[in-house]
C-alpha cells in the first residue's frame, strides 16, 4: 500500500485525547482538600469527573476493592436519560455523591460531583473493572459524566479551580 | 346570438332562462356569474369574447322582456358589468381582464422569474360561500321548478370559471401554457374586508365549531382566520334553510366594492445533485456557528451553493448529504453525494451543459473541493439519499500512533478480522447534541500498513453511522472494541480521510471530469 503522508509528519508523541479536546478543572473536597478531582471540560460543554492526580487513591497508590454507585438512599445507577435534552437526568449539586470508592486496606472515599449539571451516566466499567481507576484514571477510569445547564455553564467554570490554582492549593495543603 | 352547439344549461325554456337572468341581473350578478347559475358548465364557452357572452345574456333578458313590456327589467347593460358582482366580488370582473393579467406579468418579470409554463390557485374569500347558499336559496324561492333539486356544488365555483376563462388569455400575455403539471404557481389571495363580518352569525349558531379552532394547534397557524372554506362549508351543511334567511339576507346584500388581490408568485423547489471531495482538514461540512460567531471561513455547503444560488437564484438553499465528515477528516475516492434543494428558484431553465459549466465553476473557485457528476434530479431521487444513510458501507483510511512499538503480527492479525461487531455509546464530541444511546455497528474489514514502530494506518470498512475515531481510540472505553482493546495497547488517530461512500448516486456522468486529488497543502 503506497503511503502518501511525508514523513516529517510522524513524530513520538502527540497531544493525548484529553489534551486535544479537553481542558482541565478541578475541585477539592470540601473538608478534606487532599480529595482532589479532575474535571474534564469538553469543547462542547460536556463535563467528565475523574480523580485528581493528589487524591490520596492515586498518591497512595492504593488497591481499590469496588466501586459502588448507591450512595445514601440514591442509586446513580438508575438514572435515565433521554432524548438531546437527556431528559429525566439525576440533578446534581458540588456535594452530591457520585459513587463510594472501597479500597483494600478498607479506607472508603466518596466522589463529589464537584458541580451542577445533569447526570448523563456513570462509568459502569468501573463495576467490574475497579482497577481502571488507578490504572487509567483520566480516559477510561473516568467517573461520571455530566452536562452542566447552558446557563449555569460560565459561572460553574470561573467557580471550578484552574490547573494553576489547584497546584498551589495543593502545595499548601499539609501532608 | 348563435351558441352554436348544444349548450348544458339548467332549463331549456328560453322564456324561464330569461326570467332567471332577470332575477340575476337585479339581484347584481356579473356576465359570468349568471352564466354560471345557469348551468353553463363549458369551460370554451367561458373563454368566448365578452361581447358574446354579453349578447348572450341580452338576448336572454329580451326574450323574458318581450312577455313583460312594462318591466322595469330593460336593464341597461352596462350595468351588469359596472356594479361590483355579488356574487364574486369582483373576481370575475375586474380580475379577469387583461390589465390584471398585466400586473401578474409585470409581477412576475419584476421578481425576474423565467417559466414557460404556469398554474394559477385562487383563494376567494370565505363570505362568497355563503352568497353563493344565499343566491341559490333566493333561486329557489323565484324559480322553483328548476332550482329545487340544484345544490350549491351544481353551480361552477367561481375558481373553476376563473381558470377556465382566464387561463388561455392570461397564458398569451405571459407567454407561457396554462398546465395543471407547472412548477410555476401564480397565488392569487382575494380579500375581502367584510368576509369576517358575513360570516359573524355563524359563530354564534354553532360556537362550538369555532371554538374549537382557536384552541386548537393550528390557531398559532392560521392566526385570525376564524372562518375557513372547510369550516364553514361544514356549518352550512347544518344549518336550515328557514335559519339562514333569518340570518342572512337573500339575495345576498350589494357589495360596496370588489375584493383585493394578492399577487405571489413561486416555483417548485428543484433539485440538484453530485458528489463530493473535500482534500483539506480545516473545513467544515456546513457553516460552522459556536454561540453565534461563525468558525472557519466557508464551508463545503458555501463553496457548492454560491455557485448554485447565483445561477438560480432561489429564495434559499438546504444542503443535505449521505452522511458528514468532521472538519478535519478529508473526503476522497468518488466523493459524497449530496444534494441541494432550491426554494422558489427564479431561474429554472437549464440544460445539463450549464450544470457541467456551473460544476466547473464551482470547481475553479477553490482548491478545497471538488465536485462531480453534478445534475437535476426529481423530488422522489432525493429518498435514495436519506435511504442510503444507515444502509451504505463506507471506507476509510486512518493514519494511528501507538504509545508502544505495536508488533507487525499484530497488525496482521487485524486483517483476519471480519464483520466485527461494536458497541459504540453516543461519542463525548456529539453527546451534547444528540440522546445517549448504545449503538451495534459493524466494521467489516479492516487492514493495517505498518509505517514505523509507533505508527500505521489503518484502512476500514465500515456499516454507515461507525464513528471511526472513537473506534481508534475507545473514547473513554465507550466504544468496544476499539483498536486499543485489539492491540492490546493504547491507540489514538492522528489523521482521517474518506475514501468510499458506497451509494451509487446520482448517476455518473459520461463526460464527467476526473478529479485528481491535489497533493495535501494543509495538514
Ligand atoms: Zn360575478
Amino acid at each position: 500500500m503506497e503511503v502518501t503522508k511525508s514523513q516529517e509528519l510522524y513524530q513520538n508523541k502527540y497531544p493525548s485525547v484529553v489534551d486535544r479536546y479537553f481542558r482541565k478543572k478541578y475541585y477539592l473536597h470540601e473538608n478534606r482538600q487532599k480529595e482532589a478531582f479532575c474535571i474534564l471540560v469538553h469543547s462542547n460543554r460536556i463535563c467528565i469527573v475523574t480523580l485528581g492526580e493528589t487524591h490520596p487513591i492515586l498518591s497512595q497508590n492504593k488497591t481499590i476493592q469496588s466501586v459502588c454507585f448507591t450512595v445514601g438512599d440514591v442509586n446513580r445507577l438508575d438514572n435515565k436519560v433521554s432524548g438531546k435534552a437527556k431528559r429525566g437526568a439525576q440533578t446534581l449539586t458540588a456535594s452530591s455523591p457520585l459513587c463510594e470508592i472501597t479500597c483494600d486496606d478498607g479506607e472508603k472515599f466518596i466522589v463529589p460531583a464537584g458541580m451542577k449539571g445533569q447526570l448523563v451516566e456513570v462509568n459502569t466499567q468501573l463495576l467490574n473493572n475497579p482497577r481502571l481507576l488507578t490504572l487509567k484514571p483520566q480516559t477510561n477510569g473516568y467517573i461520571a459524566i455530566i452536562l452542566p445547564k447552558l446557563k449555569e455553564f460560565e459561572s460553574e467554570m470561573e467557580r471550578l479551580l484552574t490547573c494553576e490554582q489547584y497546584l498551589s492549593a495543593v502545595e499548601m495543603t499539609p501532608t | 346570438m348563435d351558441v352554436g352547439y348544444d349548450m348544458h344549461v339548467f332549463c331549456h325554456n328560453e322564456t324561464i332562462l330569461g326570467e332567471i337572468t332577470t332575477t340575476l341581473v337585479r339581484a347584481g350578478c356579473c356576465l359570468l356569474c349568471i352564466l354560471r347559475h345557469l348551468g353553463v358548465r363549458s369551460p370554451h364557452f367561458y373563454c368566448r369574447p365578452w361581447k358574446d357572452i354579453e349578447a348572450y345574456v341580452l338576448s336572454l333578458l329580451h326574450s323574458s322582456v318581450k312577455d313583460n313590456e312594462n318591466s322595469e327589467s330593460k336593464a341597461n347593460p352596462f350595468a351588469i358589468v359596472k356594479k361590483p358582482c355579488t356574487l364574486c366580488l369582483g373576481i370575475l370582473q375586474e380580475h379577469s381582464t387583461k390589465e390584471f393579467f398585466e400586473k401578474i406579468k409585470e409581477q412576475g418579470d419584476r421578481e425576474g422569474f423565467q417559466y414557460s409554463s404556469f398554474i394559477a390557485s385562487l383563494t376567494v374569500p370565505v363570505c362568497a360561500i355563503l352568497r353563493q347558499h344565499s343566491m341559490l336559496l333566493f333561486l329557489k324561492d323565484t324559480h322553483k321548478s328548476v332550482y329545487e333539486d340544484k345544490e350549491d356544488t351544481d353551480i361552477p365555483s367561481i375558481k373553476d370559471v376563473w381558470k377556465w376563462r382566464n387561463g388561455p388569455v392570461l397564458g398569451q400575455v405571459l407567454q407561457a401554457s396554462f398546465d395543471q403539471k407547472s412548477q410555476f404557481d401564480i397565488l392569487l389571495n382575494f380579500s375581502y374586508p367584510e368576509s369576517d363580518r358575513e360570516c359573524g352569525f355563524l359563530l354564534d349558531l354553532k360556537p362550538d365549531i369555532f371554538k374549537k379552532r382557536k384552541i386548537s394547534k393550528n390557531f398559532k397557524k392560521f392566526g385570525w382566520e376564524t372562518f375557513t372554506r372547510a369550516n364553514v362549508n361544514k356549518v352550512l351543511s347544518t344549518i336550515p334553510d328557514n335559519v339562514f334567511r333569518s340570518k342572512f339576507q337573500c339575495p345576498p346584500p350589494v357589495p360596496a366594492k370588489i375584493c383585493t388581490c394578492n399577487i405571489s408568485i413561486c416555483h417548485d423547489a428543484l433539485y440538484v445533485a453530485g458528489r463530493y471531495n473535500k482534500y483539506s482538514r480545516l473545513l467544515s461540512q456546513t457553516p460552522w456557528v459556536v454561540d453565534g460567531g461563525r468558525k472557519g471561513e466557508t464551508s463545503v455547503e458555501e463553496l457548492i451553493c454560491a455557485p448554485i444560488d447565483q445561477l438560480f437564484k432561489p429564495d434559499e438553499h438546504r444542503f443535505s448529504s449521505s452522511g458528514r465528515e468532521d472538519v478535519d477528516v478529508r473526503m476522497l475516492g468518488s466523493g459524497r453525494p449530496f444534494i441541494v434543494e432550491l426554494i422558489n428558484p427564479h431561474k429554472v431553465k437549464f440544460s445539463q451543459q450549464d450544470l457541467t459549466n456551473l460544476q466547473r465553476k464551482i470547481n475553479d473557485s477553490t482548491e478545497d473541493i471538488k465536485v462531480r457528476d453534478l445534475q437535476m434530479v426529481n423530488k422522489e431521487d432525493t429518498m435514495v439519499l436519506k435511504e442510503g444513510e444507515t444502509e451504505k458501507i463506507k471506507s476509510y483510511l486512518a493514519v494511528c500512533w501507538t504509545e508502544n512499538p505495536v508488533p507487525v503480527e499484530k497488525l496482521e492479525q487485524l486483517s483476519q478480522i471480519q464483520d466485527l461487531k461494536i458497541q459504540q455509546n453516543t461519542p463525548i464530541r456529539v453527546l451534547h447534541r444528540r440522546p445517549l444511546a448504545t449503538r451495534e455497528r459493524v466494521i467489516h474489514t479492516m487492514s493495517a500498513t505498518r509505517i514505523d514502530d509507533h505508527h500505521f494506518q489503518l484502512r476500514l470498512s465500515t456499516q454507515a453511522g461507525t464513528y471511526i475515531k472513537e473506534f481508534v481510540h475507545g473514547d473513554f472505553g465507550r466504544t468496544v472494541p476499539n483498536m486499543t482493546t485489539l492491540l492490546d495497547m493504547d491507540c489514538d488517530i492522528l489523521e482521517l480521510d474518506v475514501e468510499s461512500i458506497e451509494l451509487d448516486w446520482p448517476k455518473k456522468l459520461e463526460d464527467g471530469e476526473e478529479t485528481i486529488a491535489p497533493s495535501e497543502k494543509k495538514v
